[in-house]
């Protein structure tokens, strides 16, 4: 029986399985933004030289490199699809700037311009939530914007409605009426139960508005106009859901 | 913080989340004929289950921002309907034999019969969007309607990528490609659309959505590479064909770590079995792609990488939510981070 060399294996560089998740997230890229970290380290596809070791900052720094990348190309394909400035600025007292206003605002009370101009107002607020328009534009679900232009909404319908309602400024004293609210589709009747009525308090007025269970759903527009002089004062627009 | 608390809050939020967008969705799935050539075929993976998780995190998100659910539920199901629609495309498109646990749709029912059932499902997914005009207003719904444009087109381009690596036998990808790839096809329909739409819909369109993007590519990614070694390492819970990647050819991470690390000899074969068709591809074929994986610790790279992802998603998010107030929503998609890489 021969007693060779014992045959000794190195100590293992962990005895026991890794379960601290919780020390994943002790990692030390505080600044993961920077996105150049150990690229003279890395091979040509962003591996690790040596492919067997990594750190976690060249994980993640490939990783931020990655999505910057992407965030910088998506602007440039935004640019490619739209390179319009929106020309979002201050107002101010220049002539041409009140010119071009009083121009827009008139423009927006004719009915005629009433469904164009209405999608070009609905897609500046997309763009410019907080650009103001030159109409109150109320939705039915949002309080808030009800408040503040002392106009309140009540709806009486089984089904979900939007309310887009057009009115020229300081039209709240004055008489209103609707003239009743029709659909493109000449076979849907007329949206006529629609009411002002002013308010108990501080001269803001009630708009009511009922939707009868059998009405069929679709878009119903029509002018509000004042009572005693019959002049446009603005829009209504209710979209009843099926 | 364990992982028994994080499962838990995760998962109830995913059963509550799901339930919802499960029961609503039903209402958009047709019960008349062509029944038995396509409708009951929309409706089939729904029924299947799954995790959920992508109307969750745009219902959580909503929430986030103080949006009750019922602004949220539209978007949530259209989210579901578009996810299954494409997973009957990739499952033809990856020859895929399973899909939660069951035959997929075109083995059941035939290709074409299967496409223009995933083409309708598509198609179906715009009637919710339509109607978030009359819940959310006609500005939102439009930037959703926009979203959901960008994150089609994402999308396509992901899948592109994968397809076209194993049509052409791309064999010098890097992780950097690998993860351009998962934030296209995984990333935008998984984690960065839901919260993205999540979040103008709870902050009624004010929120840059570009903010979102960072923490949905390493959440989605994450998730990503977690169902690769699932498919790798995965048990019986694991619903798809175990070692389907292998059959597939998916360039994975591990994968790729394979082809950079294997030397000559096996870098050829392993070529060389890449460009086989899954047909071609042997039992032998795959258990050796398997060995070599092992060999060079693939599973453990991969799941470093992932955990790694993990980390840096919490850090996105906590920069993300700082400002928002607590609440159990913000908890869950805090967690999601950990359970994506814990799931099995």
């Amino acid at each position: 029986m021969s007693y060779s060399k014992r045959l000794h294996r190195d100590d293992p560089v962990r005895t026991g399985p890794i379960r601290n998740f919780s020390g994943l997230y002790q990692s030390n890229y505080s600044d993961g933004h920077s996105s150049n970290s150990s690229s003279s380290a890395s091979s040509k596809n962003g591996a690790p030289a040596d492919g067997r070791e990594r750190s976690q900052d060249e994980g993640i720094g490939l990783a931020y490199r990655v999505i910057e990348k992407h965030i910088r190309d998506g602007k440039k394909n935004a640019e490619r699809f739209n390179d319009q400035p929106y020309n979002a600025r201050p107002i101010t007292d220049g002539f041409p700037e009140l010119l071009e206003r009083t121009i827009r605002y008139q423009n927006e009370l004719l009915p005629l311009w009433l469904q164009a101009l209405g999608s070009a107002v609905r897609i500046d607020s997309l763009r410019m939530p907080n650009t103001p328009g030159p109409f109150t534009r109320p939705e039915s679900n949002n309080p808030a914007s009800h408040g503040s232009k002392a106009i309140s909404l009540e709806i009486a319908s089984a089904r979900p409605v939007q309310v887009s309602l057009d009115l020229r400024e300081h039209s709240e004293a004055l008489p209103l009426i609707s003239l009743g609210l029709r659909a493109v589709d000449e076979n849907k009747p007329p949206l006529n139960d629609i009411s002002f009525a002013p308010a108990t308090t501080r001269g803001a007025i009630r708009l009511r508005i009922s939707v009868p269970d059998s009405h069929p759903p679709g878009t119903y527009s029509g002018v509000i106009v004042n009572r005693d002089s019959g002049e446009t004062l603005g829009t209504l627009s209710i979209s009843i859901a099926e | 913080m364990t992982a028994g608390t994080t499962a838990s809050l995760v998962s109830t939020k995913l059963h509550e989340y799901g339930d919802m967008t499960r029961a609503a969705l039903r209402r958009y799935l047709p019960e008349r004929e062509p029944r038995r050539y396509l409708y009951d075929l929309l409706a089939d993976y729904p029924q299947r289950g799954g995790k959920m998780m992508r109307p969750s995190l745009c219902i959580a998100t909503a929430r986030l921002f103080g949006a009750p659910i019922e602004q949220a539920l539209p978007t949530a199901i259209a989210i579901e309907l578009l996810h299954n629609a494409l997973l009957i495309h990739d499952d033809i498109e990856d020859g895929s034999e399973k899909r939660r646990g069951r035959p997929t749709l075109h083995l059941l029912h035939g290709v074409p019969l299967a496409l223009n059932a995933g083409d309708t499902l598509t198609l179906m997914a715009l009637r919710p969007l339509i109607e978030n005009r009359t819940v959310m207003g006609e500005g939102v719904a439009l930037m959703i309607i926009s979203e959901t444009e960008r994150m089609a087109r994402e999308c396509a381009e992901g899948q592109a990528m994968e397809l076209g690596w194993r049509h052409y036998n791309a064999t010098e990808i890097g992780d950097a490609e690998y993860l351009e790839m998962v934030l296209k096809k995984t990333c935008w329909l998984a984690t960065i659309f839901p919260i993205r739409v999540g979040a103008l819909i709870g902050s009624r369109g004010v929120a840059d959505p570009e903010s979102f993007l960072r923490f949905g590519f390493f959440l989605g990614a994450a998730f990503q590479i977690q169902d690769d070694l699932l498919n790798l390492i995965g048990d019986e819970r694991y619903g798809k064909e175990k070692d389907g990647d292998l059959w597939e050819g998916k360039r994975t991470l591990m994968l790729i770590r394979a082809l950079r690390e294997s030397n000559s000899n096996e870098h050829e074969r392993l070529c060389a079995l890449l460009c086989r068709s899954r047909e071609q591809r042997s039992l032998e074929d795959v258990i050796w792609m398997r060995w070599l994986i092992e060999k060079y610790d693939g599973a453990t790279y991969a799941r470093q990488f992932a955990q790694e992802l993990a980390g840096a998603a919490l850090h996105e998010f906590s920069l993300l939510s700082a400002g928002l107030p607590d609440s159990h929503d913000k908890l869950f998609l805090e967690q999601m981070a950990t359970w994506v890489i814990a799931r099995n």
